[in-house]
């Protein structure tokens, strides 16, 4: 038992000291599972078709109406209708990849190449300007990628239509048997053959980049090692390269892992001649999170949804009181033990990250962080683990290697494990985290707690990276295609620049549709200003003020209905999650590709009709 | 017909912008400096504007490719994009996101390098609020340089701005130096060679410059402070004509800061026990701390109109003395005249305000003080030019060029008066000198070493080995041992400086220490009577001190009746002691 605990300490420690690592992420909304994602998508999406194709229909038929009459506009809709689905059915996949490739060909030239020497700019500056650090370059180029190919896509798709038609070019091709429908389709994939191109040069040449700017290493002199009191250890000072040394803790076997800078570490060998420092590692990574649901105990042993509140404006956070009952409660499920096996086959720790927020209400011991300890429970059986303390580290991750060999709390002389005593069988565990300083508060959020299961593939995840910067591209790309059959090119890049922006602050306008309505409505708003009256209290009953509000929530809808049918590019972008060193979920990317192709095929099948009503599609 | 049209349409384009052009060229010429490198033309308006808003780099190479694309791509809305990027700024703080808060600080500077208040305050608040978030206090001490940091590159941005030079000199001292963490933080930037060289204190070598050496060799905060205050002052002092001055603070907060630095700076070294050898570290760095406070004091103040009178804070023993003088020497000239028409005044005024004023000052009741009050008022206006006026002959040229010069030292006076009001000149000048006192040097150094003996758990000194007294056996006495030489120490300080006992900040702070060596040394045993600072806890009593109780004041026909009960008691023993 006791080598058991030693074994254990020992672990932890080795844990702590490689442990210090970037920033964690902050995941104010939780990423749902695909299914209710799914269900919950599919009803949004079939009211926006509904409300839609009923608004189109109507507006249709009152304008064929008015130029045909009553009857005759019911005949031009039914015309509509039989001509957009025979066109649908007889799309063909061989004529689309010609124009695909005709759209290809006459856009690959100047404007791609001038955007892809300025990404080479961007390179070049990220080179001389950025610290080699993982994180930074990495958002840097993914950033000036999206930038630029997002460029490139506005400007392919929103010039080539209209400059088609002015130049009169396009008659070469409508008086060819094509549909507008193919020529949409044709133009949507050949602009996206292009951005994919300077996607794949660009990702590739990033990859390189960062992979080189990172790999480095450090000397240690033997002068630069001093003893630690009362240990077999020697302690020291890397030399200083690419702006950043480590601090190296050799134990008696001449191996020591540095401690993390610029989100990495080394580990370090004796050889014959002194210590060797290995290569950056850890820097690179595609951590991949298992998150549990978090629920909290207050101070007097009592669940609670929520812990308490320290007084700070973002209440992200909710807070444990030190020395107390209260605890921050963490479920897992499904678990195996499958997930933790190191990339050699072994399975010792349970690896957890924690993100802890600390607030302190008196100095306490300046130089320490503040005693916190974990325990783990089987919540079938309530076995319990003895705790494992730590001292916390705020806004860094703190990977912490709980050793699969634990002692039962209630009874100290028994050994359990924890994948066969702790985890139940159908893979469950808690894990409970105490805050051990009396007057001393630990923040959490869901998010802050999670095992941390085998790493993925970095490079995988940096495509999957740029997979979601090439649903973004597609998108951009269909818009401008969409605006270009109805607009003129400079009116189609700013159609298009303002969905996108609009599109970004989607999600703010759309709580300001859907949220409470302080203050009601623009109408009911503006006779708060003018009365100057507060926004709380009701406005008194009666026609003017039912006429008000039922104006304002027509407005409200419209607003939500328009704001809806914008794109909100932000939501593809899981670049957030490589700059990180986190795997991308895949059931975010699940989500990502299938929203993006609904969208697709909407903002196609608007764009179709757009074309349709030209006079040089007829 | 067509090419006519595009000839008219050309001449619509191109003439107006040849008219406007000239007004532009007018307006943006650019300054010019003379082939012998003296002031050419001053340039256009807006080379003008530049100037004296000092608005403009100091040359070609000052300016930043980045920050100048970055105003161009804003197209003229930069005030709006700087708006929003503040938001943003705010956000990222209450979002915790350091990182991005510290991307959109450097945009909006990119946007308007000579904002200053941007520079200012988001320095500010990188150094203190940011800073404060962190639990470690490594981060702190991180984002504390950060802002630092941050302010240094804004002098690279506003050479000619010396409120942001001056910052620098405060955030180095008061977050390296006053906050809770200052042992750590300075102990960290003792030996943060990268960060001197950021603070531009290291010489070619990459040795410290000797101006901010501390006791062990390495660059000192306070020194370091300083040396930005110095850069600060430089800037103000450099040309008259460059229309640099202290902005709002005025010179009296602008230049104090500098010296009161080596007066932290002496403090400090007490606090981290760098004495030396008979206290001679700490002495020296109390001198140089006077010479320090006597050169400000030595500083020109203007006057409170500005109108070129001036006045120096060292002044503020000889000016009243001045005063003085210059009044016995009109009063000279005719002697007895003042004392003539104070009385002629004060016949004329009514009867029970005479009478009030004729009672001596220290009899007055309060109905009389104010009489007095408004009697003297009126006496008042007997003014030095009104004496003058009267005397005649030969010597009515002179008194009146006495009088003008009353009235200039009086003004002068009154300036004073308000500086010292804001500057406690005399008091810090005072505490200098108590500084360098023996006894307080004494004093000071036991008490810490008493701490120190504490904290390692040595409460007694250990036997005596009989060896001769020396420095370091006098190191090696226990707490109880410093605490009490060291009281010793302070009561001959306070006998020698009885002024002493006026300082309320060091008095609590002994008061403090004695109440932390009776719980933790006396384990909470009373102070003896004869303890050497009962006069200073008497007079400010701290918290938490367990004092002896004084005897009740007992009514006399009690206490004889006690002393008739004692000898009765008295007589009663003796009888039963006879056999």
């Amino acid at each position: 038992l006791c080598e058991t605990a030693k074994r254990g300490r020992a672990g932890v420690l080795k844990g702590n000291r490689k442990s210090e690592s970037v920033n964690g992420m902050v995941l104010e909304n939780e990423i749902l599972n695909f299914l209710p994602w799914l269900l919950d998508g599919a009803y949004y999406l079939a009211l926006v078709v509904a409300v839609l194709l009923g608004v189109s229909v109507f507006f249709g038929y009152l304008i064929a109406a008015i130029r045909h009459g009553p009857a005759a506009g019911l005949l031009v809709i039914q015309r509509v209708v039989v001509t957009g689905a025979m066109d649908a059915i007889s799309t063909s996949p061989r004529r689309i990849f010609a124009l695909a490739w005709l759209s290809f060909k006459e856009s690959v030239g100047q404007r791609l190449i001038v955007v892809f020497v300025l990404f080479l700019m961007i390179l070049m500056i990220a080179g001389w300007y950025l610290d080699p650090n993982a994180s930074l370059s990495l958002s840097v180029l993914l950033g000036g990628s999206t930038f630029l190919v997002l460029l490139l896509a506005l400007l392919l798709s929103a010039f080539s239509l209209p400059g088609d038609i002015k130049s009169r070019t396009i008659y070469t091709i409508v008086t060819k048997p094509v549909r507008c429908g193919e020529i949409v389709l044709g133009r949507v994939l050949g602009f996206t053959a292009v951005g994919t191109l300077f996607l794949a040069a660009s990702g590739s040449l990033s990859y390189v980049f960062v992979v080189r700017s990172i790999n480095h290493t450090h000397e240690i002199k033997p002068g630069d090692l001093s003893a630690v009191e009362n240990t077999n250890q020697l302690q020291g000072q890397t030399t200083k390269t690419q702006d950043h040394t480590h601090a190296v803790p050799i134990d008696a076997d001449g191996t020591g892992i540095a401690d993390v800078q610029h989100g990495h570490w080394h580990e370090v060998n004796k050889t014959d001649s002194g210590y060797e420092v290995g290569p950056p590692l850890g820097a690179l990574a595609a951590r991949v999170p298992i998150h549990g649901r978090l629920s909290f105990v207050d101070r007097k042993g009592k669940q609670a949804d929520k812990g308490i509140s320290v007084g700070k404006e973002w209440t992200y956070r909710s807070y444990i009181a030190g020395s107390s009952l209260a605890t921050a409660n963490w479920e897992f499920k499904s678990l195996n033990e499958e997930q933790f096996r190191t990339p050699e086959g072994s399975l010792t720790s349970l690896p957890i990250s924690l993100k802890i927020s600390v607030f302190r209400t008196h100095k306490g011991k300046i130089e320490h962080g503040i005693l916190g300890s974990i325990t783990l429970r089987n919540p079938e059986t309530q076995l319990t683990s003895g705790i494992t303390t730590f001292r916390a580290k705020e806004f860094v991750l703190h990977e912490i290697d709980i050793p699969r060999r634990q002692i039962d709390a209630d009874d100290r002389n028994r050994a359990i494990d924890i994948f066969d005593d702790l985890m139940s069988d159908d893979g469950r565990i808690e894990i409970i985290i105490r805050c051990e300083e009396e007057g001393q508060y630990f923040g959490m959020a869901q998010a802050d707690v999670y095992l941390r299961s085998r790493d993925a593939s970095f490079a995988l995840n940096f495509i999957k990276g740029y997979l979601g910067i090439w649903l973004q591209m597609v998108i951009v790309i269909a818009l401008g295609v969409m605006f270009s059959t109805l607009l003129s090119a400079p009116v189609t890049v700013m159609a298009t620049l303002t969905s996108i922006v609009m599109g970004m602050f989607a999600s703010y306008i759309l709580k300001l549709a859907n949220g409470p309505d302080y203050g009601g409505g623009p109408i009911e708003s503006g006779i708060r200003l003018w009365t100057q009256r507060n926004m709380t209290s009701p406005l008194a009953p009666g026609t003017g003020t039912t006429i008000v509000e039922t104006a304002d929530s027509i407005y409200l809808f419209v607003l939500w209905m328009v704001i809806s049918l914008l794109p909100d590019l932000t939501k593809f972008n899981g670049s957030n999650y490589v700059t990180q060193g986190f795997n991308v979920p895949a059931d975010l990317l699940v989500q990502q590709v299938l929203s993006s192709a609904v969208y697709l095929s909407l903002v196609c099948v608007i764009g179709y009709f757009f074309l349709k009503t030209r006079e040089v599609a007829r | 017909m067509t090419e006519r049209r595009s000839i008219a349409r050309w001449g619509i384009y191109v003439v107006p912008i040849l008219i406007l052009l000239v007004p532009l060229v007018w307006l943006s010429q650019p300054a010019t400096i003379g082939a012998r490198g003296d002031h050419g033309s001053r340039g256009g308006k807006l080379a003008q504007l530049r100037n004296q808003h000092h608005l403009s780099e100091a040359n070609l190479g000052a300016i930043n490719p980045t920050s100048e694309t970055f105003k161009l791509a804003t197209l003229g809305l930069r005030g709006v994009a700087v708006s929003i990027l503040w938001t943003q700024a705010n956000h990222y703080k209450k979002v915790e996101d350091w990182d991005h808060l510290t991307v959109t600080l450097e945009q909006m500077t990119l946007l308007q390098p000579h904002f200053v208040t941007v520079w200012r305050h988001q320095a500010w608040n990188l150094a203190f609020n940011v800073a404060a978030e962190f639990d470690d206090y490594r981060f702190r001490y991180y984002y504390a340089k950060k802002g630092i940091t941050f302010l240094i590159d804004g002098t690279t941005y506003n050479q000619r701005e010396p409120s942001i030079w001056w910052d620098v000199g405060r955030v180095v001292n008061q977050k390296i130096g006053r906050s809770d963490e200052r042992v750590q933080f300075r102990r960290l930037f003792a030996v943060d060679k990268d960060f001197h060289r950021v603070l531009g204190v290291l010489d070619d070598g990459g040795a410290p410059i000797n101006e901010v050496k501390g006791p062990d060799g390495n660059p000192d905060n306070w020194l370091v402070g300083r040396e930005w205050y110095l850069k600060a002052e430089r800037l103000v002092e450099r040309d008259p004509n460059d229309n640099i001055d202290e902005g709002k603070m005025g010179p009296l907060l602008f230049y104090d800061q500098s010296a009161k630095c080596k007066i932290s700076f002496a403090e400090a070294i007490e606090k981290d026990g760098h004495f030396g050898k008979d206290g001679r570290v700490a002495l020296d760095a109390w001198k140089k701390a006077e010479a320090a406070w006597i050169e400000y004091g030595m500083r020109e103040m203007p006057g409170r109109s500005r109108s070129g009178r001036v006045h120096r804070l060292a002044e503020y023993k000889k000016r009243p003395k001045q005063l003085l003088k210059l009044r016995q020497q009109l009063d000279a000239l005719k002697p007895g005249l003042r004392e003539k028409l104070r009385e002629e005044k004060l016949a004329t005024l009514e009867a029970d305000w005479q009478a009030a004023y004729r009672v001596p000052r220290e009899d007055r009741n309060p109905q009389q003080r104010d009489l007095a009050g408004r009697a003297a008022r009126e006496l008042a206006t007997i003014t030095d030019k009104i004496v003058a006026d009267k005397i005649t002959g030969e010597n009515h040229e002179k008194a009146l060029e006495l009088a003008a010069e009353i009235r200039t030292e009086m003004l002068i006076i009154g300036d004073l008066l308000l500086s010292l009001n804001i500057v406690p000149y005399d008091a810090w000048l005072q505490r200098c000198i108590v500084e360098q006192s023996p006894h307080v040097l004494e004093g000071r150094q036991r008490l810490y070493l008493a701490n120190q003996q504490y904290l390692k758990a040595r409460l007694d000194s250990a036997p005596s080995t009989g060896a001769p007294s020396s420095n370091d056996n006098e190191q090696e006495l226990g707490a109880k041992q410093q605490f009490e030489l060291g009281f010793a120490a302070w009561a001959r300080a306070f006998e020698e400086f009885p002024s002493l006992y006026e300082d309320r900040p060091i008095c609590e702070d002994l008061a403090i220490v004695v109440v932390i060596y009776q719980q933790r040394i006396l384990d909470r045993a009373e102070l003896p009577e004869d303890f050497p600072l009962m006069k200073v806890l008497e007079r400010y009593p701290p918290d938490g001190l367990r004092t002896r109780p004084k005897p009740e004041e007992k009514n006399p026909e009690d206490v004889k009746k006690d002393d008739e009960k004692k000898e009765d008691e008295k007589k009663e023993d003796e009888k039963k002691a006879k056999p």
